[in-house]
């Protein structure tokens, strides 16, 4: 095997330190969704028991990601919404000009 | 018996809408609380229940990252509580999701022994939390999930960062004077357990239905390596001296403690008048001259404003 130079042994340290930190990343990034998502499940528990029913955690943590998708879907469907309201009311002002 | 039919396994806890990840075993103990029933003729009888209440007794691990939230939620009194009723109109449910596929679910639980804080890199941070259980609000006992409800609920496994677990390096500070401005201990580090003193609130109907604050103290314990016996009698324990004496308000032999993580995101603990009250100068082959000491918190009044009696936070970035 050769042997690598110390440029080379520098790279591969900062290529293993750059896939580390993009893990990290990654497992906070998934550590912070989990606790949304258990402090939304929560709610729906509480809700659930004030209404004489139970839910049980994997049941509430499933309606919470839904309840999130909804959001998130509404979101989405709602801002091509306001791109597609823009373009009008210039379409409306062009018979105007027409007139003028 | 089926060999596969041996029952148990781990599990988490989710309380508060925050999902606690455990140390070690820790169990949710029930009891029915009863009183005797007796003759004159035939002595004991029976027993006749009063209520029911479960113990949750369990070691958070102690997550770096979210330390803020979880102090937030594992310290929720202080001697402003006084007075205050534990358990909340919305009940608060204690939800354990066990490995083999259960959620156990007791409706009603609180925080009634805040957990221990043990400040050094080789011990867990987090100490035993205990919430008890009651039955749940508005909903008398023959409801069949009063108490606690049982269902099958998948389970998934929470992702865990084992270098996120908190193991910090501290500074502790008793004033700002040396030697104290920089206390080293021995390798237990420093233990700060705060404790709150409740009482139940019972009705002849119900049984115990709330509890209520009535006082919240701390203190803090530890054995410090670096402080000689000169300075241990005269400037901490101050046995005599200007603030020795009959009748005078112990604070004033107080100053605030701080002990403090290295790094950004790593506890904080300050205790703005922490006073000393026990403490052994030893005479040891092995040991430090000075043992294990023990600091109570005392309230303290900045232009006639009393201070917090501890307060809980992260270094920050």
């Amino acid at each position: 095997m050769p042997k690598l130079t110390p440029e080379q042994k520098e790279e591969l340290r900062k290529t293993a330190a750059a896939m580390e930190a993009h893990d990290k990343a990654i497992r906070r990034g998934r550590i912070a969704a989990e606790a949304a998502r258990d402090e939304r499940a929560y709610r729906l528990i509480q809700e659930a028991q004030a209404k004489g029913q139970t839910l049980t955690l994997a049941d509430a943590r499933a309606k919470a990601e839904e309840e999130k998708q909804q959001e998130t879907g509404g979101q989405e469907a709602a801002q091509p919404k306001q791109e597609a309201a823009s373009p009008a009311p210039k379409a409306a002002k062009a018979p105007k000009t027409a007139k003028a | 018996m089926n060999r596969n039919d041996f029952k148990g396994g781990p599990g988490t806890l989710t309380w508060n809408g925050v999902t606690f990840q455990l140390v070690d075993d820790w169990e949710a103990q029930s009891e029915i609380r009863a009183r005797e029933v007796r003759t004159n003729l035939q002595g004991l009888v029976g027993k006749r229940e009063d209520y029911a209440i479960t113990r949750i007794t369990a070691k958070p691990i102690a997550f770096t990252g979210s330390l803020s939230s979880l102090f937030t939620k594992l310290f929720p009194y202080s001697p402003a509580s006084i007075g205050n009723l534990i358990f909340p109109a919305t009940d608060l449910p204690a939800v354990i999701q066990t490995k083999d596929g259960k959620s156990i679910t007791y409706s009603a639980a609180a925080i009634t022994t805040m957990p221990p804080l043990q400040f050094s890199p080789m011990r867990e941070l987090i100490g035993q939390v205990v919430l008890t259980c009651i039955r749940k609000a508005g909903v008398a006992a023959d409801d069949a999930a009063a108490h606690v409800a049982v269902g099958s609920s998948a389970y998934s496994e929470p992702t865990a960062d084992l270098d996120d677990i908190s193991a910090a390096l501290y500074t502790g500070a008793w004033g700002s004077t040396s030697p104290f401005d920089d206390i080293e201990t021995d390798e237990e580090g420093f233990t700060f357990t705060p404790q709150v003193q409740l009482s139940d609130l019972l009705t002849a109907r119900d049984g115990l239905l709330n509890q209520r604050v009535q006082g919240v103290t701390a203190e803090v314990r530890f054995v410090p390596v670096n402080i000689d016996v000169d300075d241990f009698y005269d400037d901490f324990l101050q046995l005599d001296g200007s603030n020795a004496g009959r009748g005078k308000l112990l604070k004033a032999r107080g100053q605030e403690l701080t002990v403090t993580g290295d790094n950004a995101g790593d506890p904080v603990l300050t205790i703005p008048r922490a006073v000393p009250i026990t403490g052994p100068a030893r005479l040891s082959q092995a040991n430090s001259r000075v043992g294990q000491v023990t600091l109570e918190a005392h309230r303290h009044d900045l232009a006639g404003v009393l201070q917090s009696l501890f307060t809980l936070g992260v270094v920050p970035a």
